[in-house]
Protein backbone atom coordinates (compact mmCIF):
# COMPACT_ATOMS: atom_id res chain seq x y z
CA UNK A 1 0.00 0.00 0.00
CA UNK A 2 1.05 3.32 -0.60
CA UNK A 3 2.07 5.72 2.02
CA UNK A 4 0.84 8.97 2.04
CA UNK A 5 2.23 12.84 2.85
CA UNK A 6 1.83 13.57 6.47
CA UNK A 7 -0.24 16.37 7.53
CA UNK A 8 -0.34 18.18 10.76
CA UNK A 9 -2.43 21.00 12.27
CA UNK A 10 -6.27 22.08 11.82
CA UNK A 11 -7.57 21.94 8.21
CA UNK A 12 -11.05 23.54 6.94
CA UNK A 13 -13.49 22.19 4.66
CA UNK A 14 -13.42 23.47 1.58
CA UNK A 15 -16.69 24.69 -0.05
CA UNK A 16 -17.58 26.49 -3.39
CA UNK A 17 -18.59 29.79 -1.30
CA UNK A 18 -14.52 30.47 -0.33
CA UNK A 19 -13.28 29.32 -3.47
CA UNK A 20 -12.95 32.88 -4.63
CA UNK A 21 -11.50 33.81 -0.60
CA UNK A 22 -8.60 31.39 -0.60
CA UNK A 23 -7.53 31.40 -4.15
CA UNK A 24 -7.34 35.52 -3.59
CA UNK A 25 -5.85 35.70 -0.26
CA UNK A 26 -4.23 32.07 0.22
CA UNK A 27 -4.74 31.77 3.93
CA UNK A 28 -2.34 29.92 6.33
CA UNK A 29 -4.64 27.04 6.78
CA UNK A 30 -2.41 24.06 6.58
CA UNK A 31 -4.60 22.08 4.86
CA UNK A 32 -7.99 21.50 3.17
CA UNK A 33 -10.81 18.50 2.61
CA UNK A 34 -12.55 18.43 0.02
CA UNK A 35 -15.52 16.97 -0.43
CA UNK A 36 -13.96 14.44 -3.39
CA UNK A 37 -17.92 12.97 -4.72
CA UNK A 38 -18.47 16.32 -6.21
CA UNK A 39 -15.32 16.51 -8.67
CA UNK A 40 -15.51 13.19 -9.77
CA UNK A 41 -16.70 12.29 -13.41
CA UNK A 42 -17.10 16.16 -13.78
CA UNK A 43 -15.49 18.79 -16.15
CA UNK A 44 -14.72 22.47 -16.67
CA UNK A 45 -14.74 25.07 -13.87
CA UNK A 46 -15.09 22.03 -11.34
CA UNK A 47 -12.18 20.32 -12.35
CA UNK A 48 -10.00 23.61 -12.62
CA UNK A 49 -11.04 24.22 -8.74
CA UNK A 50 -9.50 21.06 -7.93
CA UNK A 51 -6.29 21.54 -10.14
CA UNK A 52 -5.86 25.13 -8.62
CA UNK A 53 -6.12 23.92 -4.54
CA UNK A 54 -4.07 21.07 -5.46
CA UNK A 55 -1.11 23.36 -6.11
CA UNK A 56 -1.80 25.81 -3.33
CA UNK A 57 -2.44 23.37 -0.57
CA UNK A 58 -1.68 19.82 0.82
CA UNK A 59 -5.31 18.17 0.58
CA UNK A 60 -7.45 15.49 1.88
CA UNK A 61 -9.91 13.60 -0.30
CA UNK A 62 -13.23 12.92 1.96
CA UNK A 63 -16.33 11.09 0.51
CA UNK A 64 -20.06 9.09 1.09
CA UNK A 65 -19.76 7.68 -2.27
CA UNK A 66 -18.23 4.19 -1.38
CA UNK A 67 -21.36 3.27 0.65
CA UNK A 68 -19.33 0.39 2.38
CA UNK A 69 -22.12 -0.74 4.40
CA UNK A 70 -24.26 -1.18 1.10
CA UNK A 71 -25.16 -4.98 0.73
CA UNK A 72 -25.09 -3.67 -3.21
CA UNK A 73 -21.94 -4.25 -5.06
CA UNK A 74 -19.21 -1.90 -4.47
CA UNK A 75 -19.39 0.78 -7.61
CA UNK A 76 -16.75 0.25 -9.88
CA UNK A 77 -17.33 2.92 -11.69
CA UNK A 78 -16.99 5.29 -8.37
CA UNK A 79 -13.65 3.82 -7.60
CA UNK A 80 -12.49 4.25 -10.59
CA UNK A 81 -12.92 7.76 -10.59
CA UNK A 82 -11.54 8.32 -7.30
CA UNK A 83 -8.40 5.96 -8.16
CA UNK A 84 -7.95 8.28 -10.72
CA UNK A 85 -8.05 11.52 -8.71
CA UNK A 86 -6.23 10.11 -6.17
CA UNK A 87 -3.15 9.20 -8.93
CA UNK A 88 -3.71 12.70 -10.41
CA UNK A 89 -4.14 14.43 -6.93
CA UNK A 90 -2.05 12.69 -4.37
CA UNK A 91 -4.21 13.49 -1.07
CA UNK A 92 -2.87 13.31 2.32
CA UNK A 93 -5.49 11.47 3.30
CA UNK A 94 -8.83 9.91 1.47
CA UNK A 95 -11.81 9.11 4.05
CA UNK A 96 -15.29 7.81 4.12
CA UNK A 97 -17.63 6.36 6.65
CA UNK A 98 -18.76 3.71 8.23
CA UNK A 99 -22.56 3.66 6.96
CA UNK A 100 -24.77 3.02 3.86
CA UNK A 101 -26.34 5.21 1.36
CA UNK A 102 -28.09 3.08 -0.89
CA UNK A 103 -29.78 0.11 -1.69
CA UNK A 104 -30.62 -1.88 -4.92
CA UNK A 105 -29.93 1.37 -7.26
CA UNK A 106 -31.84 4.05 -4.79
CA UNK A 107 -29.70 6.36 -3.10
CA UNK A 108 -30.31 8.30 -0.48
CA UNK A 109 -27.49 10.70 0.09
CA UNK A 110 -27.58 10.30 3.53
CA UNK A 111 -25.44 8.31 6.30
CA UNK A 112 -27.60 5.49 7.18
CA UNK A 113 -26.29 3.86 10.32
CA UNK A 114 -25.16 -0.15 10.80
CA UNK A 115 -27.12 -2.83 12.95
CA UNK A 116 -24.15 -3.33 15.15
CA UNK A 117 -23.32 -7.20 14.58
CA UNK A 118 -21.06 -9.58 13.46
CA UNK A 119 -22.51 -10.25 10.16
CA UNK A 120 -22.82 -6.49 9.89
CA UNK A 121 -19.17 -5.91 10.66
CA UNK A 122 -17.90 -8.64 9.00
CA UNK A 123 -19.89 -7.64 5.69
CA UNK A 124 -18.18 -3.65 6.30
CA UNK A 125 -14.87 -4.87 7.01
CA UNK A 126 -14.60 -7.23 3.61
CA UNK A 127 -16.03 -4.03 1.84
CA UNK A 128 -13.04 -1.88 3.26
CA UNK A 129 -10.55 -4.73 2.30
CA UNK A 130 -11.69 -4.42 -1.30
CA UNK A 131 -11.62 -0.97 -1.43
CA UNK A 132 -8.11 -0.31 -0.10
CA UNK A 133 -6.87 -3.24 -2.21
CA UNK A 134 -8.40 -1.33 -5.13
CA UNK A 135 -7.18 1.88 -4.32
CA UNK A 136 -3.71 0.52 -3.17
CA UNK A 137 -3.99 2.46 0.03
CA UNK A 138 -5.43 2.42 3.76
CA UNK A 139 -8.39 4.68 3.91
CA UNK A 140 -9.97 6.30 7.05
CA UNK A 141 -13.52 5.87 7.82
CA UNK A 142 -15.75 8.09 9.77
CA UNK A 143 -18.09 7.28 13.02
CA UNK A 144 -21.43 8.89 11.85
CA UNK A 145 -23.80 10.63 13.70
CA UNK A 146 -27.07 8.80 13.94
CA UNK A 147 -30.75 9.16 14.98
CA UNK A 148 -31.88 5.51 15.02
CA UNK A 149 -30.76 1.64 16.59
CA UNK A 150 -31.72 -2.04 15.33
CA UNK A 151 -32.88 -3.99 17.51
CA UNK A 152 -30.43 -6.26 15.97
CA UNK A 153 -27.53 -4.68 17.40
CA UNK A 154 -25.18 -7.33 19.55
CA UNK A 155 -22.57 -4.55 20.55
CA UNK A 156 -22.43 -0.70 21.35
CA UNK A 157 -21.59 1.51 18.18
CA UNK A 158 -17.69 2.28 19.80
CA UNK A 159 -17.33 -2.02 20.32
CA UNK A 160 -18.16 -2.26 16.79
CA UNK A 161 -16.14 0.91 15.16
CA UNK A 162 -13.43 -0.27 17.28
CA UNK A 163 -13.82 -4.53 15.24
CA UNK A 164 -14.38 -3.03 12.14
CA UNK A 165 -11.05 -1.10 11.85
CA UNK A 166 -9.10 -4.20 13.36
CA UNK A 167 -10.81 -6.87 11.00
CA UNK A 168 -10.21 -4.79 7.77
CA UNK A 169 -7.15 -2.70 8.91
CA UNK A 170 -7.88 0.45 8.26
CA UNK A 171 -7.80 3.76 9.48
CA UNK A 172 -10.06 5.78 12.20
CA UNK A 173 -11.51 9.37 10.93
CA UNK A 174 -12.48 10.35 14.81
CA UNK A 175 -15.81 12.59 14.30
CA UNK A 176 -15.82 14.28 17.92
CA UNK A 177 -19.29 16.03 17.17
CA UNK A 178 -20.56 12.83 15.87
CA UNK A 179 -19.52 10.98 19.05
CA UNK A 180 -21.54 13.70 20.89
CA UNK A 181 -24.80 13.80 19.06
CA UNK A 182 -25.19 10.07 18.99
CA UNK A 183 -24.52 10.09 22.85
CA UNK A 184 -27.34 12.96 23.50
CA UNK A 185 -29.76 11.21 20.94
CA UNK A 186 -28.70 7.67 22.10
CA UNK A 187 -28.35 7.89 25.90
CA UNK A 188 -24.54 6.56 26.11
CA UNK A 189 -21.26 8.63 27.39
CA UNK A 190 -19.27 10.10 25.20
CA UNK A 191 -16.09 9.53 27.18
CA UNK A 192 -16.49 5.84 27.87
CA UNK A 193 -16.69 5.63 23.82
CA UNK A 194 -13.59 7.19 23.37
CA UNK A 195 -12.01 4.91 26.00
CA UNK A 196 -12.82 2.19 23.82
CA UNK A 197 -11.38 4.13 20.52
CA UNK A 198 -8.14 2.36 18.92
CA UNK A 199 -5.49 5.13 19.73
CA UNK A 200 -2.65 3.87 16.80
CA UNK A 201 -5.83 4.03 14.44
CA UNK A 202 -6.99 7.52 14.72
CA UNK A 203 -5.23 9.61 11.88
CA UNK A 204 -7.96 12.09 12.02
CA UNK A 205 -10.65 14.34 14.00
CA UNK A 206 -13.72 16.08 12.73
CA UNK A 207 -15.22 19.33 14.03
CA UNK A 208 -18.35 20.38 13.42
CA UNK A 209 -21.64 22.38 14.82
CA UNK A 210 -25.23 20.88 14.99
CA UNK A 211 -28.80 21.89 16.01
CA UNK A 212 -30.90 20.92 18.41
CA UNK A 213 -34.37 19.76 17.48
CA UNK A 214 -36.31 19.45 21.00
CA UNK A 215 -35.21 15.60 21.88
CA UNK A 216 -32.27 15.07 19.65
CA UNK A 217 -29.82 16.78 18.73
CA UNK A 218 -29.19 16.75 14.26
CA UNK A 219 -25.85 16.64 12.54
CA UNK A 220 -26.51 19.71 10.61
CA UNK A 221 -22.69 21.49 10.05
CA UNK A 222 -24.43 24.67 10.53
CA UNK A 223 -23.33 26.29 13.34
CA UNK A 224 -20.09 26.88 15.17
CA UNK A 225 -19.12 24.41 17.68
CA UNK A 226 -20.82 23.34 20.91
CA UNK A 227 -19.04 23.71 24.02
CA UNK A 228 -19.78 20.01 25.40
CA UNK A 229 -17.85 19.40 21.40
CA UNK A 230 -15.03 21.15 22.05
CA UNK A 231 -15.13 19.49 25.26
CA UNK A 232 -14.93 16.13 24.17
CA UNK A 233 -12.27 17.02 21.82
CA UNK A 234 -10.03 18.22 24.42
CA UNK A 235 -10.64 15.19 26.21
CA UNK A 236 -9.88 13.55 23.28
CA UNK A 237 -6.46 14.96 22.42
CA UNK A 238 -5.52 14.41 26.24
CA UNK A 239 -5.74 10.79 25.26
CA UNK A 240 -4.91 9.95 22.39
CA UNK A 241 -2.54 13.27 21.50
CA UNK A 242 -2.55 15.73 18.48
CA UNK A 243 -4.37 14.45 15.48
CA UNK A 244 -4.88 16.68 12.16
CA UNK A 245 -8.59 18.29 13.04
CA UNK A 246 -10.85 19.42 10.05
CA UNK A 247 -13.33 22.62 10.91
CA UNK A 248 -16.87 21.24 9.16
CA UNK A 249 -19.41 23.24 8.10
CA UNK A 250 -22.17 22.80 5.40
CA UNK A 251 -25.51 24.46 5.95
CA UNK A 252 -25.85 28.68 6.02
CA UNK A 253 -22.15 28.66 4.96
CA UNK A 254 -20.51 31.99 6.99
CA UNK A 255 -17.33 33.88 5.95
CA UNK A 256 -14.03 32.30 5.77
CA UNK A 257 -12.70 34.29 9.16
CA UNK A 258 -15.30 32.15 10.82
CA UNK A 259 -14.29 28.89 9.65
CA UNK A 260 -10.71 30.32 10.66
CA UNK A 261 -11.96 31.50 13.94
CA UNK A 262 -12.96 27.83 15.25
CA UNK A 263 -9.88 26.71 13.37
CA UNK A 264 -7.40 28.75 15.86
CA UNK A 265 -9.67 27.63 18.74
CA UNK A 266 -8.83 24.01 17.62
CA UNK A 267 -5.36 24.78 17.04
CA UNK A 268 -5.05 26.22 20.72
CA UNK A 269 -5.93 22.70 22.15
CA UNK A 270 -3.74 21.04 19.81
CA UNK A 271 -0.89 23.46 20.82
CA UNK A 272 -1.42 23.10 24.79
CA UNK A 273 -1.69 18.77 24.26
CA UNK A 274 1.73 18.94 22.45
CA UNK A 275 3.14 21.71 24.68
CA UNK A 276 2.29 19.26 27.59
CA UNK A 277 3.30 16.22 26.33
CA UNK A 278 7.15 18.03 26.27
CA UNK B 1 -30.36 -10.70 7.04
CA UNK B 2 -28.64 -7.33 6.70
CA UNK B 3 -29.70 -7.19 2.76
CA UNK B 4 -33.61 -7.87 4.14
CA UNK B 5 -32.81 -4.87 6.96
CA UNK B 6 -31.61 -2.84 3.83
CA UNK B 7 -34.66 -3.64 1.44
CA UNK B 8 -36.60 -2.94 4.59
CA UNK B 9 -35.34 0.46 5.29
CA UNK B 10 -35.32 1.89 1.62
CA UNK B 11 -38.84 0.76 1.40
CA UNK B 12 -40.25 2.38 4.93
CA UNK B 13 -38.07 5.66 3.86
CA UNK B 14 -39.22 5.62 0.37
CA UNK B 15 -42.69 4.17 0.09
CA UNK B 16 -43.79 4.36 3.97
CA UNK B 17 -44.01 0.65 4.00
CA UNK B 18 -44.11 0.17 8.24
CA UNK B 19 -41.95 -3.31 8.07
CA UNK B 20 -39.00 -1.94 9.28
CA UNK B 21 -40.28 -0.55 12.07
CA UNK B 22 -40.05 -4.03 13.82
CA UNK B 23 -36.41 -3.54 13.04
CA UNK B 24 -35.93 -0.78 15.17
CA UNK B 25 -35.19 0.09 18.66
CA UNK B 26 -38.31 2.02 20.41
CA UNK B 27 -36.99 2.49 23.75
CA UNK B 28 -36.20 6.05 23.27
CA UNK B 29 -38.24 7.83 20.63
CA UNK B 30 -40.92 5.71 18.44
CA UNK B 31 -39.79 4.01 15.39
CA UNK B 32 -41.60 6.00 13.13
CA UNK B 33 -40.13 9.36 14.61
CA UNK B 34 -36.51 7.48 13.99
CA UNK B 35 -37.50 6.97 10.34
CA UNK B 36 -39.11 10.35 10.15
CA UNK B 37 -35.89 12.03 10.70
CA UNK B 38 -34.27 10.55 8.08
CA UNK B 39 -36.60 11.10 5.83
CA UNK B 40 -36.72 14.33 6.02
CA UNK B 41 -33.10 14.57 5.49
CA UNK B 42 -33.23 12.51 2.62
CA UNK B 43 -36.16 15.48 0.97
CA UNK B 44 -34.32 17.93 2.59
CA UNK B 45 -30.64 17.12 0.72
CA UNK B 46 -32.45 16.34 -2.59
CA UNK B 47 -34.67 19.46 -2.48
CA UNK B 48 -31.22 21.63 -1.75
CA UNK B 49 -30.03 19.72 -4.88
CA UNK B 50 -33.52 21.17 -7.22
CA UNK B 51 -32.95 24.69 -5.59
CA UNK B 52 -29.61 24.45 -6.76
CA UNK B 53 -30.15 23.26 -10.42
CA UNK B 54 -33.49 25.68 -10.97
CA UNK B 55 -33.26 28.91 -9.63
CA UNK B 56 -35.70 30.61 -12.61
CA UNK B 57 -38.51 27.91 -11.95
CA UNK B 58 -38.07 29.13 -8.34
CA UNK B 59 -38.48 32.97 -9.13
CA UNK B 60 -41.45 32.27 -11.47
CA UNK B 61 -43.06 30.02 -9.00
CA UNK B 62 -42.14 31.76 -5.42
CA UNK B 63 -39.95 29.86 -3.00
CA UNK B 64 -43.03 28.24 -1.38
CA UNK B 65 -45.05 27.06 -4.55
CA UNK B 66 -41.49 25.58 -5.48
CA UNK B 67 -40.61 23.62 -2.77
CA UNK B 68 -44.15 22.04 -2.23
CA UNK B 69 -43.87 21.07 -6.17
CA UNK B 70 -40.36 19.55 -5.16
CA UNK B 71 -41.26 17.61 -2.36
CA UNK B 72 -43.92 16.07 -4.38
CA UNK B 73 -41.78 15.15 -7.07
CA UNK B 74 -38.99 13.79 -4.91
CA UNK B 75 -41.82 11.74 -3.29
CA UNK B 76 -42.80 10.19 -6.56
CA UNK B 77 -39.35 9.56 -7.65
CA UNK B 78 -36.63 7.87 -5.69
CA UNK B 79 -33.06 9.11 -6.63
CA UNK B 80 -31.47 6.44 -8.66
CA UNK B 81 -28.24 7.94 -9.47
CA UNK B 82 -25.06 7.82 -6.76
CA UNK B 83 -24.23 11.33 -8.01
CA UNK B 84 -26.84 14.05 -6.78
CA UNK B 85 -26.34 15.66 -9.56
CA UNK B 86 -28.22 13.69 -11.89
CA UNK B 87 -31.26 14.01 -10.16
CA UNK B 88 -34.30 15.27 -10.86
CA UNK B 89 -33.56 14.68 -14.92
CA UNK B 90 -37.72 13.94 -15.29
CA UNK B 91 -38.90 17.33 -13.51
CA UNK B 92 -40.53 18.98 -16.69
CA UNK B 93 -42.09 15.48 -17.37
CA UNK B 94 -43.99 16.31 -13.90
CA UNK B 95 -44.25 19.63 -14.53
CA UNK B 96 -46.05 19.08 -17.66
CA UNK B 97 -48.67 16.63 -15.69
CA UNK B 98 -48.74 18.78 -12.79
CA UNK B 99 -52.32 20.51 -12.77
CA UNK B 100 -51.68 23.57 -10.05
CA UNK B 101 -48.93 24.91 -12.99
CA UNK B 102 -50.92 24.17 -16.42
CA UNK B 103 -51.30 27.74 -16.71
CA UNK B 104 -48.00 28.43 -16.63
CA UNK B 105 -47.26 26.69 -20.50
CA UNK B 106 -43.63 27.79 -20.72
CA UNK B 107 -42.76 26.39 -17.19
CA UNK B 108 -41.54 22.62 -18.25
CA UNK B 109 -39.75 24.03 -21.33
CA UNK B 110 -38.23 26.71 -18.19
CA UNK B 111 -37.46 23.41 -16.64
CA UNK B 112 -35.76 21.80 -19.22
CA UNK B 113 -33.90 24.94 -20.34
CA UNK B 114 -32.17 24.57 -16.72
CA UNK B 115 -31.71 20.92 -16.43
CA UNK B 116 -29.87 21.29 -19.91
CA UNK B 117 -27.45 24.15 -18.47
CA UNK B 118 -27.05 22.12 -14.91
CA UNK B 119 -26.12 19.25 -17.22
CA UNK B 120 -23.59 21.30 -19.60
CA UNK B 121 -21.80 23.23 -16.41
CA UNK B 122 -21.34 19.20 -14.68
CA UNK B 123 -20.58 17.09 -17.67
CA UNK B 124 -17.16 15.44 -18.02
CA UNK B 125 -14.34 17.24 -20.23
CA UNK B 126 -13.21 15.12 -23.54
CA UNK B 127 -10.73 15.34 -26.01
CA UNK B 128 -12.19 16.85 -29.29
CA UNK B 129 -10.99 14.55 -32.31
CA UNK B 130 -9.26 15.85 -35.16
CA UNK B 131 -11.71 16.60 -37.89
CA UNK B 132 -9.10 17.88 -40.61
CA UNK B 133 -9.05 14.07 -42.12
CA UNK B 134 -12.53 14.43 -42.95
CA UNK B 135 -11.56 17.23 -46.07
CA UNK B 136 -9.35 14.41 -47.74
CA UNK B 137 -12.65 11.65 -47.47
CA UNK B 138 -14.11 11.33 -50.98
CA UNK B 139 -18.40 11.94 -51.41
CA UNK B 140 -18.92 7.82 -50.78
CA UNK B 141 -16.70 7.91 -47.44
CA UNK B 142 -18.18 11.01 -46.38
CA UNK B 143 -22.54 9.84 -46.58
CA UNK B 144 -20.97 6.81 -44.62
CA UNK B 145 -19.90 9.15 -41.72
CA UNK B 146 -21.53 9.34 -38.48
CA UNK B 147 -20.59 12.51 -35.92
CA UNK B 148 -20.99 12.55 -32.02
CA UNK B 149 -22.28 15.48 -30.76
CA UNK B 150 -20.39 17.21 -27.53
CA UNK B 151 -21.39 15.12 -24.67
CA UNK B 152 -22.71 18.78 -22.83
CA UNK B 153 -24.96 19.30 -25.69
CA UNK B 154 -28.99 19.32 -24.47
CA UNK B 155 -31.27 20.24 -28.18
CA UNK B 156 -33.95 22.09 -27.07
CA UNK B 157 -37.32 23.28 -29.13
CA UNK B 158 -39.99 25.21 -27.04
CA UNK B 159 -43.11 27.21 -28.49
CA UNK B 160 -42.39 29.97 -26.11
CA UNK B 161 -39.43 32.21 -25.50
CA UNK B 162 -37.38 30.36 -22.60
CA UNK B 163 -34.27 31.96 -23.38
CA UNK B 164 -35.90 35.57 -22.76
CA UNK B 165 -37.73 34.46 -19.76
CA UNK B 166 -34.41 33.04 -18.47
CA UNK B 167 -32.27 35.79 -18.98
CA UNK B 168 -34.82 38.20 -17.89
CA UNK B 169 -34.21 36.38 -14.05
CA UNK B 170 -30.55 36.30 -14.22
CA UNK B 171 -28.20 37.88 -11.76
CA UNK B 172 -30.57 39.40 -9.61
CA UNK B 173 -33.21 40.52 -12.14
CA UNK B 174 -36.68 39.11 -11.64
CA UNK B 175 -39.05 39.93 -14.72
CA UNK B 176 -42.60 38.29 -14.94
CA UNK B 177 -43.50 36.46 -18.32
CA UNK B 178 -46.46 38.63 -18.57
CA UNK B 179 -43.58 41.23 -19.92
CA UNK B 180 -42.60 39.19 -22.24
CA UNK B 181 -44.33 38.60 -25.47
CA UNK B 182 -44.96 34.84 -25.69
CA UNK B 183 -46.91 34.81 -28.85
CA UNK B 184 -43.82 33.95 -30.95
CA UNK B 185 -42.53 31.97 -33.21
CA UNK B 186 -41.18 28.31 -32.02
CA UNK B 187 -37.30 28.67 -30.65
CA UNK B 188 -34.23 26.05 -31.10
CA UNK B 189 -31.53 25.96 -28.86
CA UNK B 190 -28.61 23.93 -27.97
CA UNK B 191 -27.32 23.99 -24.66
CA UNK B 192 -23.72 23.23 -24.12
CA UNK B 193 -20.29 23.72 -22.94
CA UNK B 194 -17.30 25.27 -24.63
CA UNK B 195 -14.26 24.90 -22.10
CA UNK B 196 -15.27 26.72 -18.90
CA UNK B 197 -18.13 28.88 -21.36
CA UNK B 198 -21.96 27.36 -21.24
CA UNK B 199 -23.77 28.56 -23.81
CA UNK B 200 -27.14 28.82 -24.88
CA UNK B 201 -27.53 29.12 -28.85
CA UNK B 202 -30.49 30.64 -30.79
CA UNK B 203 -30.77 28.31 -33.89
CA UNK B 204 -32.50 27.77 -37.05
CA UNK B 205 -35.11 25.18 -37.46
CA UNK B 206 -33.35 23.90 -40.40
CA UNK B 207 -30.05 23.47 -38.39
CA UNK B 208 -32.14 21.99 -35.35
CA UNK B 209 -33.56 19.23 -37.52
CA UNK B 210 -29.76 18.65 -38.79
CA UNK B 211 -27.99 18.36 -34.91
CA UNK B 212 -31.65 16.53 -34.21
CA UNK B 213 -30.57 13.59 -37.05
CA UNK B 214 -27.20 13.69 -35.64
CA UNK B 215 -28.54 12.42 -32.43
CA UNK B 216 -30.84 10.19 -33.75
CA UNK B 217 -27.60 8.52 -35.12
CA UNK B 218 -28.42 8.54 -39.09
CA UNK B 219 -25.41 9.06 -41.29
CA UNK B 220 -24.63 12.00 -43.27
CA UNK B 221 -25.90 10.32 -46.41
CA UNK B 222 -29.34 9.73 -45.15
CA UNK B 223 -29.22 13.08 -43.38
CA UNK B 224 -28.21 15.03 -46.52
CA UNK B 225 -30.94 13.46 -48.22
CA UNK B 226 -33.43 15.40 -46.04
CA UNK B 227 -31.76 18.63 -45.34
CA UNK B 228 -31.06 20.96 -48.35
CA UNK B 229 -28.59 22.89 -46.53
CA UNK B 230 -26.28 20.05 -45.28
CA UNK B 231 -22.93 21.33 -46.41
CA UNK B 232 -23.78 24.84 -44.51
CA UNK B 233 -24.88 23.10 -41.26
CA UNK B 234 -21.74 20.65 -41.42
CA UNK B 235 -19.56 23.85 -41.59
CA UNK B 236 -21.41 25.74 -38.84
CA UNK B 237 -21.01 22.77 -36.84
CA UNK B 238 -17.93 21.85 -37.33
CA UNK B 239 -16.89 25.78 -36.38
CA UNK B 240 -18.81 25.94 -33.65
CA UNK B 241 -17.47 22.89 -31.97
CA UNK B 242 -20.94 20.44 -32.15
CA UNK B 243 -18.95 17.48 -32.90
CA UNK B 244 -17.12 15.28 -30.42
CA UNK B 245 -15.97 12.52 -32.73
CA UNK B 246 -16.77 10.83 -36.02
CA UNK B 247 -17.18 7.08 -36.83
CA UNK B 248 -18.25 4.77 -39.68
Amino acid sequence: MIARNPISGVGIGLRAEHYEYVKREKPTTPWFEVLIDNYLGHGGQIQQHLRDFSELYPLTFHGVGMSLGSCDPLNKNYLGLLKKAINTYQPALISDHLCWTGFQNEYVHDLLPMPYTEEAAQHVADRIIQAQDYLNTQILIENVSSYMQYRTSEMSEAEFVAYVCELADCHLLLDINNIYVSAFNHQFDAKEYLALMPENRIKEMHLAGYEEQGDYLLDTHGQTIHAPVWELYHEAIKRFGARPTLIEWDNDIPEFQVLQQEANKAEQILDRAQTHAA
Amino acid sequence: MLPELQKQFMDGLLRKDDRVYKQLDGRIRSAQQQLDIYRNSYQGGLLKAMKDIYPVTQRLLGGEFFEAMCLRYITQTPCQSLDINKYSETFAEFAEQFKPVDELIYLSDVIRLEWGWHRAYQTADITLEDFTPLLSFDSAKLQSLYLSLVPSMTLLASSYPVDLIWSANQNGQADTPENINLDIKPRYFTIWRNGFDSHIDLIEPDLFEFLLSIENKLNLGAIQNNNSNFEKHLVTCLQRSYFSAYHF
